[in-house]
């Protein structure tokens, strides 16, 4: 429905200022209309259709996105722009725009906009129940806190009102947010109002009213933006131990559960080393992993390694298929006394786990080099299949806990902005 | 008043459905015996081919 294409009937004056035309498309619940050109308030009779002159506003200061007259859709619901006030908070140098919306069916509804954020009030008609306005506040299943309070004055205004806006000089004004939403409590000398705030994004304005302009780009943060994915720090908290608990409690289970199993045990000896130092290989007896997916530890021990070193190369070889995967072991034991205090480095054992081995048998084929002022000549390998594998538990905490400690420093950063506002 | 459960929140529902994602995972990776850090998948013949071992602890 076009509201402007007849549906509402427009009554035509002319400022009794300065003689430009000033429209009423409200009609009966118009009270006063200030002209846009020279800032000349009127009082409008809706009984005699008179309008009679009032004061005189110090003017624009700052410029409209929409005009008088504008039609645009919001909430599915199409409004005409009638009114806009610039405001400024008593105490304080800064100001905002308020537009004034009108539906014939739906009544009025308003848009303010500060530092490029605009919020879309409507009345509300049942109000909240105050305990002490100072403190937190629930009304429609949401938590409200108390973001600012504030006088405000009215600094330049344009259209029709359903009040003469001169009344709303020193109101006072409580404000409380829960983002998107945003209760305001507006009372002046002779009314008590609440309105219900909902944010709405630039774009969506530009949108609804069909501009090719955008609107001011937004600085700082809105009182009532949402923050894009943003989470509750509480339930981050809880959300966060509860899956760290639960991820601890999942590897106990499955480590005591379905436990690992030595399935190899072999003690080697080496006989002799060849020309560059290296033994002959050595192949062990078959073992057999029969799960359908492995995961296999291979553990090497060499207790003779003191202040040297050993290192063992090999396959784990299938015995069916022949597919090998090669490894290095490298062991080193050195210790020592120096300057009164005793040192010790490495160990006498190194491992190596292997991942998703296919069930079937297996055997190892090593090859074992050591310090050659200290030859090794035995050492234990062990296989154990299906192994607990911590690093998996720590990699998925760590994935898992990452997203919360991003979210966490955003949030905080976002409310700390919007604070500081 | 009945106030609506921040869990109920669609980004929280997002973060609760990756999470049990990765505890998923984590199951999976059990019973497939499959490591996520240095898996160690390398063959033989991949050693043979680049000369000298890149398998990792």
């Amino acid at each position: 429905m076009d509201l402007t294409n007849g549906s509402i009937a427009i009554e035509a004056f002319a400022c009794l200022k300065c003689q430009a035309r000033l429209e009423v498309r409200t009609q009966a619940l118009c009270r006063s209309v200030v002209c846009a050109q020279c800032q000349a308030a009127h009082l409008y009779d809706a009984g005699s259709g008179k309008l009679s002159y009032k004061r005189k506003y110090r003017g624009a200061i700052a410029k409209r996105y929409l005009e008088i007259g504008d039609e645009g859709v919001l909430f599915r619901r199409r409004y005409v722009v009638v009114g806009w006030i610039a405001k400024k908070e008593s105490s304080a140098s800064y100001y905002w725009n308020e537009y004034y919306l009108f539906n014939p069916v739906h009544g009025f509804a308003q848009l303010s906009v500060y530092e490029g954020h605009w919020t879309f009030h409507e009345q509300l008609r049942v109000y909240p129940r105050e305990t002490n306005i100072n403190q937190t506040l629930i009304f429609q299943r949401n938590v409200y806190e108390p973001f600012n309070h504030y006088a405000c004055t009215v600094l330049a205004a344009a259209g029709e009102f359903t009040h003469d806006i001169h009344d709303q000089q020193e109101a006072k004004v409580r404000e409380l947010i829960s983002p998107p939403y945003m209760l305001t409590r507006e009372q002046s000398a002779d009314e008590l109002a609440w309105y219900l705030g909902t944010y709405v994004e630039p774009e969506e304005i530009r949108l609804a009213f069909n501009k090719t302009e955008k609107p001011a780009k937004r600085t700082g943060v809105g009182a009532c933006q949402p923050m894009k994915l943003a989470i509750d720090k509480k339930v981050l908290t809880t959300v966060s131990i509860v899956f760290a608990v639960l991820l601890l409690l999942t590897m106990l289970v499955l480590r005591f559960a379905d436990a690992p199993r030595t399935v190899f045990e072999q003690q080697f000896d080496i006989h002799g080393a060849g020309p560059t130092g290296v033994s002959t290989a050595l192949e062990s007896q078959s073992f057999a992993l029969d799960r359908f997916r492995n995961s296999v530890e291979l553990f090497a021990r060499a207790e003779a390694v003191d202040n040297s070193w050993f290192e063992l190369s090999g396959a784990l070889i299938n015995n069916a298929t022949g597919e090998a995967r090669s490894f290095v072991l490298n062991i080193e034991y050195y210790h020592g006394y120096e300057g009164g205090e005793s040192w010790s480095e490495g160990k006498r054992n190194d491992g190596i786990v292997f991942s998703a081995l296919p069930a079937g048998d297996y055997h190892l084929e090593l090859y074992g080099v050591s310090d050659p002022g200290r030859p090794v000549r035995t050492f234990l390998v062990q296989v154990e299949q299906n192994v607990t594998l911590w690093s998996n538990f720590f990699v998925v905490l760590l994935l898992g806990l990452a997203f919360p400690l991003i979210t966490w420093w955003r949030v905080s950063r976002f409310e700390t902005a919007r604070w500081g506002e | 008043m009945e106030t609506r459960s921040p869990f109920a929140r669609g980004p929280v529902r997002i973060f609760i459905g990756v999470l049990v994602m990765a505890w998923f995972s984590l199951i999976g990776a059990h019973i497939y015996g499959f490591r996520f850090f240095k898996p160690n998948l390398e063959r033989a013949e991949d050693r043979q081919a680049y000369g000298a071992t890149y398998t990792h602890k």
